[in-house]
Formats: C-alpha cells, structure tokens, sequence
C-alpha cells in the first residue's frame, strides 16, 4: 500500500470529497483520502437532502445565501442527474411573518435570488395541503439531491483522475516532526491494521470532528457540535419545498425529498458535546412537527418512519450557540495561527457550499505545495458519471424497455449512476430486477457496489443505492440483497449474515426512536415477525 | 338486508376473530362478525406458532409447548398465557379444525414444536404447520437430500443462497441434510423478469400452471442422477388449488414437497383466512366483511357497534350501520392489526378509549434481534381472567383478545397463534354464558 503522498485529505464528507477532487483535477493526483466509516457517512449523510438555493439564509447570512445561490446553479451543471430542481414555496400566516416576507425579499432581491409572489389561490392550488389560512406566498428556487451520491461522485471523480480513496481507515495518531505534522497514523478498521503515511500537507476536513484530529497534532479547535435533528415521512405530501417565512427556527419547512417518496421534517439546531453521541430528541421532533402543522394541517396524519440527526461543524470564536453561529466557511492555517506546519483545516459551512470550500482550501493547499495556485476547474467539469438530464432520460427509456424494469425506478437508477447506469446492468443481467420496492433499487446495484464502490457492508450499499430508506427501512429487501451477496458475489451464509445484521441494527437506530413518538409501532411490528419470530436471528446468529 | 341483532359480535377477522366466532357459534351463540380484512392472519405465515422460544438474555428454545408455556408464564408473570394456559390445546385444536374445515389442512406435533425452512434461508418454530409446510420440517439427525426450488424471476426467494444457508443453520437443529438448489424456469406467463408470489401462485391456480410446474421439475429429474428426497418450493402453489397441485406434485414426483414458510407474501395467509372464513359460513356466522367498527357502547342491557359498512373511499363514505348484541368481542390486533394506534408520543386503543401511556426508551432494546425482545409489543388491553376488558364502563359485555391484549411479545416467543386461539377461545367460552 503506497504510503507516501502530496496531500492527504481527512473525512469522506462532502467537504473532503470536495478537496480531493479538486486536489486530483489541479494536478495534485498523488492525493490520499482516508475516511473512518464510509463516504457521507457523517455529517453529510445526515442533512436534508436540500441543496439549497439560499432562500433559507438570506435573512440569517446573506454571504452564506449568496454562496448557496451561486453554487446551487454550478451543480445543476456539473452534476446534473443527481440533482433534482424544484420550486420551493414559502409562506407567511402571521402579521409577523408577513412583516419578515418584506425583509426577506429586499434581501433576496439584493442577491439576486428569484422569486415571484404568489396569490394564496395559486400556492393551495400548487400544494392542496396548505392551510387555507395562509396569507402570502412567494415562489422560489431550490433543489432536492441525494447527498450520499453526491459525496461519492466527488470522491470517484478524484479516484478516476489518479487519487486513492481509503474508507474504513481511521486516523488515530499525527506523525509529528519538531511543529510540522509530517505524517499520520492510520487504522485499518477492516484488517485492524495500523500503519504510517506520509504527506506535505494535512487537509482536515473532517468536519464536526476536526477538533479531535488537530488535538492529535497538540492543539484544539473552538467548535460548537450542533445537531439538527429530522423526520421522515412515508410519504411526499408536498411535490416542492415548503418554508415558513420567519426568522429561522426549528420546524421551518418540509422537504419533498427529490426523486424519493418520502419527505423530510426539518431542522432543529441544537449544540451537542460529542457529535459521536448526538441523537434526535422527542421533544425537538414534536416542536418541529407543530411548527409546521401550522401550515400543512394534514401532517398530523403523515407517520414518521424514522428519525435521525445530524452534527454541523459550526466554528466558534466566542460564547454564541446554535444558530447564532455563522455557518460560513472557515480555512483554518494553523501554521500562521498556532505554528504547527503541515496542516490547515477547512470547517463550517453548507452542503451546498462544498464546492466552493474545496476551492478555497484547494487554493491555499496549492500555494503551500507548489508555490502557486494552479487554476481551479471543478466548476465547470462534469462530475464522475455525469450525464446530461436529457441523456438520463433517454438511457431509462431504454433499461426500461430492455430490462422490463419500470420507468420510475429506471429513471431513479440513471439519477444514481449516470453513464454508468446501463454498464451496471449489462455487467450483471441476472440481477436485473427490483429488490426494493420502496425506493425502486435494483439486485444489480449490489454487485456493482461491491466490486466497484468500496462497499464493504450493506450500511455503505444502503448509501450507494439507498436499499432500505423507503417505507419498509429494509424490512422486506435486505435479505434479499443478503441472498445476491451469497449468489453472485459468494459471500459465506456467516458474511451474508453480517451484513444483513449489521443494516438491521443501524436502520434500527432511526427507528428506535420513531417507536418512541409511535408513528413506527406497526412497522417494527412487522420487522420484529420477520427478523425474529420468522428468521429467528435472536437464536441463530452468533 | 344486513341483520343488525346478534348474541356475540366479534370484530376483526384475523386468526382471533376466527376462533371467537367458531367457539361462540359451536356454543349455539348467534355471531355476527365485522373486519376490515383478515389483519396481520391475511399476511401470516399459515402456521400456528404457540410457544417456541423464551426471550431472556439467552433466549432458549422450547421442545414442548406446553412446558415452555408454563416457563413463560414464570418468567413474565403478567404474560396473558397466565390466564388462560388450559385453553390452549382445545384453542389449537379448534383452530386446525376451523382451518380444516375450510380445506386449510394442518398437522401438528403431538405438542412438540417443529422448525420449518424459510424465506429467509433460516428456520421458524411452529406447533402446527398447514400441510403445504409438513413435509419440509427439519428431521433432527436426517441425512436427507433436499433440492430447494426456486422459480425464475420469482425473486422474494432465492434458492440458491436459501440452500446454502438451510444447510449451515439447520446444524443448531440436529439437522443433518443436504440442501442442493435448482432455478426452473416457467414460460407461462411471457417474458417477464420478475413475478410476484401472488402472480405466480395466480398461474399455478390454472392447469396449464400446475402442468409446467410438473413437467418442470420432472424433465429435471429425468436428466439426474441424484433421487431427492425432499423438494422445496416458494409458498406460490395456488391461492385456490393448493392442495390439489401439492398432491399432484407429490405423486409425480414421488418424494416429499413442501412449501417454505414466509411472512408479508399474502398467499398463505389467504388461504388460511379464506378457509376460516368459508368453514364459519358454513357454521352459520355471519360474516360482514370490509366493515370497520367505529364505536362501541355497552351497558346492562348490551352491547352496540357502530360500524362503517362496505366500499369506502374518497368518493364513498360507506354506509354506517348499528349492530346490537348481548356480548361483543374485540380481536382487532395489535400495532399492525390496527387495534391499538401509536402516534405522536401517545398509544391508545380506539374502541375501548384506553390510552397505554408513553412509549419509553425502556420498552425498546437497541439491538432489533435482541434476545430479550422489544418490550413496547407487550403493550395492550388489559383483561380479566375472563377476558373481560378491565378498563370502562362496558357492564362486563366487552372481551379482548389476541394480540390486542397487553403481556405477550408474540414475535420473540413465537406465540402469536396460540395466544390469539386459546384467548379468542376464553372470551368466547366466556361470552357464550348466559
């Protein structure tokens, strides 16, 4: 295993994806990212699954909204087929909210973001589930997207120009020389292998957890973990984004999850200490849930499948908490700061910034590696697989018509996969078919992510291919997937076992606590029968 | 003209329902009985699981069930069993009879438990199996050959990944076979990829169906020179001709065949309910099918139900009907069977008005397979040792049973059957006194 390296990126979010892939298309191919779990495994895969457009900052941070705006429109271009543009309506009941509709829009109007107003008539007439009693309404734009896919195909993208990607290993130790970081020690979580690897420079981009790594390196770094907890529907009650004009607080809006069916309650923001320990609570979940009922009465009747959180990475200075906290970036050179060479980190920011964050730290990165900045290209190149909207469609046309598989799932699978969509089923064909009802995956995905995608287990496959987030959470596919893993990739019954297991309890972690709020009872139900009353795994496993 | 006076209404129709309307009809009881569908019965496995494992730390598995019913009840005192643990074998019996007389055959084990091949490539405990099932019951120290039998692009069951694993887990059994694995492929049905349990079990209702099937597995044969002595097969062998197409592969064949065990298909659990169904018609009940009890009053003069009668939807409200009778007697389920409602932090019976407090993080482990179980299943009705409901003003004339009552966790202890017969049986013994 090759152990010496330019630059070495910590954290398989979609800030680190970002930097390495911009790192292997500067040139810098000689780039190493180490993950300690699985790409968007962290942060990243706890978000809404809104790019957003900055509609949601534009009253908080009109730096951050302008960000989003801009680069919202750059990965409608580089990415096409993982994002998913929609309109987002936003709307005010309260004399309050109408007075903030004007403020938000003389922002809006200052950053360029569009919008048109909308007659109440028209807003119900979009989205019947609105309350009746809504005053205004305005039209804007957002975006949904799969972000487990989006942080693979920055990975990817890096890993076909010569990058090397390292999931499962985990950085447990800095290799320091005098106040440079020279190195870094790594376990191999699958071999339980530590080994060494050098590098000129650390880029830390592990998000709420960077702190831990620089610590590692003698010195600490002021942040404040902060959940954002949501909740998932069943269903899409709503075909666009919905807000609430207000100044920002838990329970803003739903999010019709793009291409899925299932829609999303969110966010809370609440600090945490150890983002390892972050869960979602009962009562943010039930503030969130009465916020926006407010607006869309019927969500009384939507169940919640599961429940989950996430830890943002917001950087701190001072005693603020929560969303009083800047969530723009921050690139941090500690060899100006605390004098320790070798490492900068890059922290804050959104989703929907990545890019531009990789960027930035990618500038410095280059100063610090070559003397110069070499040009930075990731706005304007297709991402790994990227193909064009049109191109997706035209490739579901024909999987469906060659492989009898329905529209819908075909076009979801071309919004995964890209130009890879129709290779994956001409490789394994008698894997062709759906397994997943729920969110339409397909037996071949197993494989191919198996062999291709660094899945190790299926907690990484469910991120790939998303198996088991629809309304059953796995109950009725994993085994499924589990019976491919032994038929076309021999895996042993124990191997299948593992991985059947192993999903069940991490799937378990979100609905351990939809059980708690009710919603989840008859289906746990149900997965109880199945795992334990029909398979017996309480008595067979190990 | 839907009569609306009866002396026992039972309301839901799932394995519970059943058996209270059989037992209160063979008492001589006038019964009268509203469900929306055949509930968590109409997705079973067609099998009658009584007492099959102890949840604990090391759940342990249970030979008799008799023996592990009295352990069960030692190791959860307030366990529903407790009340009516006599009533189980009569209660089972009358089941399988019920089921029988539907021409739903089952067999069951001098009251012992069996372990029967599964969807899932492992094993499930049941006291009973229908006889599409018997035959694939692990033999303990067998060393038979058994060909599993999947059907081209019927995925929900993959042969050859369910052989491997039968061969490796039946060794927790003192099972001793081995398990081979085919995929025949049917034309029947045109070019498809993929074909459902409930289609496939639809072609092979049909002659031409059951006639590939055959000649399927016998061109098979013909070609081989391994004699199987068992053949596995997914649980799709007809909705209606079932145990006709099994006798008929039987004979062709000349050698064992069953079918596997499955949750959530909708085959089985529609043959057994349509049996049930037929076998209480016959016996006089009258069946009052897509009705969903609304209300429910009783005081010393007796019992009303206000129902929704047939079709429903947006654009039809049904049509609501009051049905009267001395004695009424809930089998409507539980979380899935939709007897008991959970949402938004709070768990509530509907027709009793009952609410069953808050969901903590102590009813729920944070492993799903946990040996021990999710406690939050053992939420429900609380009853009498009569199995008269203990909450509300219902004059004594209101029984639960099945899993709508509180105690039991039916999937960790594989007792669902058996406490939704020998409960329904109580209640309906109870109900028919005058």
């Amino acid at each position: 295993m090759k152990n010496t390296f330019d630059a070495i990126v910590i954290g398989g979010g979609t800030t680190g994806t970002g930097v390495i892939r911009d790192l292997a298309l500067r040139g810098f191919t000689n780039s190493l990212l180490l993950e300690r779990d699985d790409l968007g495994a962290g942060t990243s895969g706890g978000c809404h699954s809104a790019l957003h457009g900055g509609s949601r900052y534009v009253y908080s941070d009109i730096q951050t909204a302008r960000e989003c705006l801009q680069e919202n429109q750059t990965y409608r271009k580089i990415v096409p087929q993982v994002v998913d543009p929609t309109s987002a309506i936003w709307v005010a009941k309260t004399e309050e909210q109408i007075e903030f509709s004007k403020i938000w829009m003389k922002r809006a109007d200052e950053i360029g973001l569009p919008y048109e107003i909308i007659s109440v008539e028209e807003a119900r007439e979009c989205e019947p589930v609105l309350s009746e009693d809504i005053k205004f309404a305005l039209r804007t734009i957002d975006t949904g997207f799969d972000p487990f896919r989006l942080c693979i195909a920055q990975a990817y993208d890096a890993k076909i120009h010569g990058a090397e990607i390292r999931t499962h290993h985990e950085v447990i130790g800095a290799l320091m020389d005098g106040n440079r970081v020279v190195g870094l020690r790594v376990l191999d979580k699958e071999e339980n292998n530590i080994y060494e690897v050098y590098a000129d420079l650390v880029i830390n981009a592990s998000g709420p957890w960077c702190s831990q790594i620089t610590e590692m390196a003698g010195f600490a770094i002021p942040m404040k973990p902060n959940k954002g907890s949501t909740g998932i529907y069943s269903m899409r009650p709503t075909t666009t984004l919905i807000g609430i004009l207000r100044v920002p607080a838990d329970g803003d809006g739903l999010v019709s999850q793009g291409f899925q069916n299932t829609a999303l309650l969110g966010t809370s923001s609440v600090d945490v200490d150890d983002p390892d320990q972050a869960e979602p609570g009962m009562d943010e979940i039930k503030i969130m849930e009465d916020s926006v009922a407010e607006i869309i009465p019927e969500l009384r009747e939507a169940r919640m499948i599961r429940m989950c959180t996430g830890v943002r990475p917001l950087y701190t200075t001072g005693k603020e908490t929560g969303r009083d906290i800047s969530r723009g970036m921050y690139l941090l050179d500690h060899a100006e700061m605390e004098g320790i060479e070798g490492i900068i980190t890059i922290t804050g920011g959104k989703y929907a910034t990545a890019r531009l964050m990789a960027e930035e730290t990618v500038n410095l990165a280059s100063k610090k590696l070559c003397g110069e900045v070499r040009p930075c290209t990731t706005g304007e190149q297709f991402i790994y697989g990227a193909t064009t909207k049109e191109e997706a469609e035209k490739e579901a046309q024909e999987i469906h018509e060659k492989y009898h598989i329905s529209r819908y799932a075909a076009h979801k699978f071309t919004a995964r996969y890209g130009e890879f969509a129709k290779k994956i089923l001409e490789r394994y064909p008698d894997e062709a078919y759906i397994i997943d009802d729920a969110v339409q995956m397909i037996g071949s995905e197993v494989c191919y992510s198996f062999e291709e995608e660094n899945v190790k287990n299926f907690c990484d496959l469910r991120r790939r291919t998303r198996i088991g987030m629809g309304q059953e959470q796995g109950t009725f596919s994993i085994y499924k997937a589990g019976a491919i893993a032994q038929e076309s990739l021999g895996k042993t019954v124990d191997e299948a076992e593992a991985c059947i297991l192993g999903y069940a309890k991490e799937r378990w972690k979100g609905v351990y606590f939809s059980n708690q709020y009710g919603d989840q009872l008859p289906l746990t139900e149900v997965m109880q029968q199945v795992y334990v009353g029909l398979a017996g795994y309480d008595v067979f496993a190990d | 003209m839907i009569e609306n006076k009866s002396d026992v209404i039972v309301i839901g129709g799932g394995l519970a329902g059943c058996v209270a309307a059989d037992t209160a009809a063979k008492a001589g009881k006038k019964v009268t009985m509203l469900f929306q569908t055949g509930g968590s019965t109409e997705v079973s496995g067609g099998a009658l699981d009584v007492c099959g494992v102890i949840p604990g730390e090391k759940p342990a598995v249970v030979e008799n069930y008799a023996d592990g019913i009295a352990e069960l009840v030692k190791a959860y005192p307030a366990h529903v069993y407790g009340k009516c643990a006599d009533a189980v074998a009569p209660a089972v019996a009358a089941a399988m009879k019920l089921a029988e007389d539907g021409g739903f055959k089952m067999t069951a084990y001098d009251g012992k438990n069996v372990w029967v091949p599964n969807m899932m490539g492992t094993f499930s405990v049941n006291a009973a199996v229908s006889e599409m099932m018997a035959d694939g019951a692990v033999v303990p120290g067998e060393a038979e050959k058994v060909l599993v039998i999947g059907i081209k692009g019927n995925v929900s069951f993959n042969a050859q990944a369910a052989a491997m694993s039968y061969k490796q887990y039946q060794k927790k059994l003192g099972g001793k076979a081995d398990y081979y694995s085919t995929v025949i492929k049917l034309n029947g049905w045109g070019d498809r990829r993929k074909i459902s349990d409930g289609e496939l079990a639809d072609y092979l209702d049909t002659e031409d169906g059951i006639r590939e099937l055959t000649e399927a597995i016998l061109t098979f044969c013909r070609n081989n020179r391994y004699n199987f002595d068992k053949m596995l097969l997914p649980p799709a062998l007809g909705f209606i001709n079932y145990s006709k197409n099994l006798k008929t592969l039987k004979e062709a064949c000349g050698c064992k065949i069953a079918e596997i065990e499955c949750l959530g298909n909708a085959v089985v659990g529609y043959r057994m309910t349509r049996a049930m169904y037929k076998a209480l018609r016959a016996e006089g009940v009258k069946l009052i099918r897509g009705s969903v009890a609304k209300a429910l009053k009783a005081d010393d003069n007796g019992v009303s139900v206000e129902a929704v009668v047939g079709l429903t939807d947006q654009l039809h409200p049904g049509k609501t009907m009051t049905f009267t009778a001395d004695k009424a007697i809930l089998a409507t389920g539980g979380f899935l069977g939709g007897g008991i409602v959970a949402r938004h932090t709070k768990v509530w019976i509907n027709l009793l008005e009952e609410e069953l407090g808050l969901v903590t993080p102590e009813m729920l482990d944070r492993n799903p397979v946990a040996g021990a179980g999710q406690d939050v299943l053992r939420l429900g009705a609380s009853v009498n040792s009569d199995m008269t409901v203990v909450n509300g003003g219902f004059a004594g004339r209101v029984y639960a049973c099945g899993e709508l009552l509180a105690g039991q966790n039916t999937a960790s202890e594989r007792s669902g059957s058996g406490v939704a017969a020998a409960t329904a049986y109580t209640a309906a013994v109870n109900a028919a006194k005058n």
